[in-house]
């Protein structure tokens, strides 16, 4: 058995988009069921006052990490075959700003934001138009910035390139980061839901 | 009717439902909810321990690709003939062309563009080990009789490359089965019949078949050895030589 499982003609491109989309339903229930389908608890972790997301969000990062590394490791996937996007610096420092100045304004980032549509919030709503706005918006002006939108290419980064370090000394330093970065949350949590 | 816990839950303030649906809702005793909160604890101590060994396992362990093929095994694909395909077999392939597949040719470039086999890639040694194939590649190499594909087969093995053969007899095979495919005059049925198909293929590729109606007398390719006078003659006509005039 060798992983991933598309790039080795498991299933086709057909059962590939069903299977995709029962993995979104799952996905899209476990956002709702940890609240991140109300834009309040999103926001409160720019006040510290609740930081589920980011809880969530770095154990999931860690989860898929270390899942990676052993399976790759016990020779059930082959990581030379797991897609890795292109890093240009520049403009996805960028559009990360953006993204992020999106995310404290509307509560949503565009997955829960979908959680939030199918959950029948209003909020939710806006948040998606104004999503789609963005995406058309961007679609226009595109021919316009593609030379930036190309600039600073970095190719196929990742932590361990970057830094030089091998693999499994990254692994336990972002484990150790998470871990630490949990019990500050916490802390944060205390300080500031008082 | 107002349920019995009503009383407790409402001093705490945490229950603002409508009347109609407190009787709905099941009290959570403060026992139950503490209970709930040590296990929730208690599971996150266990995840942060699993995360923690993982880690450190990681850290020194150091690289997650996984140990090389056992070599046995290779020495096992090799006694069992798993290695390769034939050039016949080749052919078939690329006539039916419904099998997703990539042939290396590990020649120089100078041999490559006089003649390669469609569809083929020229790669070095070099790029094939440095991610020059995939995995999920089903992978034919070839060079002129096939030693060099041997060796990249085998070096293709030990970095756990599943789909790789060789192709039998390299492209020297492939030009004599494939490309020039001859019938001598005294082959039975069964040769002919396998000439028929290597006909058919040899055309497709743009090959030549030919077929040989008799068997002319074969031409002596050993030197004559030159008797013993003859040979004295030679000797003294290039030591003259030699001398100079």
């Amino acid at each position: 058995m060798n992983a991933p499982f598309f790039q080795f003609g498991m299933f086709d491109l057909e059962s590939a988009l069903i299977i995709a989309f029962f993995i979104g339903i799952g996905f899209g229930f476990f956002l709702e069921q940890a609240g991140f389908g109300s834009g309040m608890k999103l926001a409160g972790q720019f006040y510290f006052r609740d930081l589920t997301v980011f809880k969530v969000m770095f154990t999931a990062i860690i989860t898929a990490m270390l899942g990676l590394f052993w399976l790759s490791w016990l020779g059930f996937l082959d990581l030379s075959l797991v897609k890795v996007l292109p890093t240009y610096f520049v403009p996805q420092l960028i559009g990360g700003l953006i993204f992020g100045v999106g995310f404290v304004m509307g509560g949503y980032c565009p997955g829960t934001c979908c959680v939030a549509v199918v959950t029948g919030r209003m909020d939710g709503w806006i948040h998606l138009l104004g999503m789609f706005a963005g995406i058309f918006f961007f679609g226009e002006i595109y021919p316009f910035i593609e030379g930036w939108y190309n600039s600073t290419p970095m190719g196929e980064t990742t932590l361990v390139s970057l830094f030089n370090l091998p693999y499994g000394t990254m692994v336990f330093m972002i484990v150790a980061v998470a871990l630490l970065g949990f019990y500050g949350a916490e802390k944060l949590e205390q300080n500031f839901s008082k | 009717m107002v349920p019995k816990n009503l009383n407790r839950i409402s001093q705490n303030n945490r229950v603002t439902l409508p009347t109609a649906r407190r009787e709905q809702v099941p009290a959570i005793s403060v026992g139950t909810r503490r209970r709930v909160t040590l296990t929730c604890m208690h599971l996150n101590k266990i995840l942060v321990s699993i995360a923690l060994i993982l880690g450190i396992g990681a850290a020194i362990i150091d690289s997650p690709l996984p140990n090389n093929e056992d070599l046995s095994q290779i020495a096992k694909m090799i006694e069992s003939e798993q290695d390769h395909i034939t050039p016949h077999e080749l052919a078939l392939i690329l006539k039916e062309g419904k099998k997703k597949i990539r042939i290396i040719d590990l020649r120089d470039s100078v041999s490559f563009y006089s003649y390669h086999i469609p569809g083929a890639q020229r790669i070095s040694l070099d790029e094939l080990l440095n991610g020059g194939v995939k995995r999920n590649e089903y992978i034919i190499l070839y060079s002129h009789g096939g030693t060099h594909a041997s060796q990249a087969w085998v070096l293709l093995k030990t970095k756990r490359f599943d789909s790789v053969f060789t192709l039998l007899g390299g492209l020297n095979v492939w030009e004599r089965e494939i490309l020039f495919p001859v019938l001598q005059p005294d082959a039975d049925d069964k040769e002919k019949k396998l000439f028929e198909q290597k006909r058919e293929l040899s055309i497709y590729f743009g090959g030549t078949p030919e077929i040989i109606l008799k068997t002319l007398p074969k031409k002596n390719q050993l030197k004559k050895v030159l008797p013993q006078q003859q040979l004295q003659n030679y000797y003294k006509e290039e030591e003259r030589l030699r001398e100079g005039c």
